[in-house]
């Protein structure tokens, strides 16, 4: 075996990126070649110190920004940012995003309550006085009135009511007189 | 990807902006790592990270990438191509293994020279300043594997490569790194040549 070959295919397979079919062929190729050992040991030196290498921590100003930035982007799709109590109300789908508005939002479900409270409340009231509720409807009142005004008409005497026609000659005795208390009376 | 980044990038999707805080911290040291080795101070790289996250939390919705990881390497590593590409430095990050690093990369390094070099007994920084010599394209390979943990076969879907030439790029970078450190791996592996 070619050694460079071999050297990347020991750095091959110190990523992972080796069959156990060419792990063993590399090794038996590492029991006979010095050179590839010595390699072999200054590559993984080398790894190891390259990962033991610090790598400074994120100051807060980088942090913040990307968790600003972070907000940002949620604002502008329309989710409302926050800890994993808000989480339920901004599952939402975007059709929806306008119902969100905070009251209605975090109020929906006692305004839904309160709503069908309301619609119960006052079927039950609407049943409960129908005959009184019939009464005061405007037009079977009026029927009622007039009904009750034909009966009372039809009771009284022609002589009572006096029901002469009025010549032209003759001046209109409803225009100018008092009306008669006695009819009036009986109609009221 | 890992169960904790699926929960934490759909936390974040739902607005738990603590998840993605989880989710940062969580790829801090591969990605930072990457971007520290590849710019020349702290002060770039945590500018590079920062706009890093920025465009991933812009395109999240139009992730579809099998690993995270990568594709947040791949966002780091268009970022450095613009920035060097803003800078005028004309380094090419694809370029020829055996080219030397350009003179006006050179010169805008701010690796410790050889004087700084032999101060310290710790090896790390020893091959963080060497890797700073390197060409970006063998860098970058180095940078990828060791910080990032990526496969080659990633590295050169990144690189937009042959799995063969990421080899190279490392054989180079390893046999160059062993020629600058060659007293420090003779003490530390304790073989002589």
């Amino acid at each position: 075996m070619n050694c460079k070959r071999v050297q990347y295919q020991l750095m091959l397979d110190q990523a992972g990126e080796q069959s156990a079919w060419q792990h063993r062929r590399l090794a038996r190729h590492l029991a006979g070649c010095a050179a590839c050992r010595a390699w072999r040991a200054e590559w993984q030196a080398l790894a190891l110190a390259a990962r033991a290498a610090p790598v400074p921590p994120l100051t807060d100003a980088v942090r913040g920004r990307i968790l600003a930035a972070g907000r940002r982007a949620l604002a502008e799709r329309g989710v409302a940012a926050g800890g994993a109590a808000a989480r339920s109300s901004r599952a939402a789908p975007a059709r929806w995003r306008v119902l969100e508005w905070p009251l209605v939002t975090h109020w929906r479900p006692a305004l839904a309550a309160a709503a069908v409270l309301l619609l119960l409340a006052g079927g039950v009231r609407l049943a409960t006085q129908h005959p009184a509720a019939h009464s005061l409807a405007w037009d079977d009142g009026l029927d009622q009135q007039l009904e009750q005004m034909n009966k009372t008409i039809a009771g009284l005497s022609t002589d009572v009511l006096d029901m002469r026609l009025i010549t032209p000659d003759e001046p209109s005795p409803a225009v100018n007189e008092r009306p008669d208390t006695d009819l009036e009376a009986q109609v009221i | 990807m890992g169960q904790p980044e699926k929960k934490w990038i759909a936390a974040y999707r739902r607005g738990d902006v603590q998840a993605l805080g989880c989710l940062v911290e969580h790829y801090r040291r591969p990605l930072f790592g990457f971007i520290l080795r590849m710019t020349d101070s702290v002060a770039d790289a945590e500018d590079v990270f920062q706009e890093v996250w920025f465009r991933a939390i812009r395109h999240l919705d139009s992730y579809r990438e099998k690993r995270f990881l990568s594709w947040l390497f791949r966002i780091a590593r268009n970022l450095l191509i613009d920035r060097l590409r803003r800078a005028k430095l004309m380094v090419p990050l694809s370029g020829t293994d055996q080219e030397a690093t350009p003179w006006e990369a050179r010169l805008a390094s701010t690796a410790p020279g050889p004087d700084r070099l032999t101060q310290g007994h710790d090896l790390a920084p020893r091959i963080a300043a060497a890797l700073q010599r390197l060409p970006p394209a063998q860098r970058e390979v180095f940078a990828l594997r060791m910080e990032g943990g990526l496969p080659f076969k990633e590295i050169a879907r990144l690189q937009d490569t042959s799995i063969n030439t990421a080899l190279a790029r490392m054989h180079y970078a390893v046999t160059k790194l062993r020629q600058e450190l060659k007293k420090d791996f003779e003490d530390y592996t304790g073989v002589r040549r």
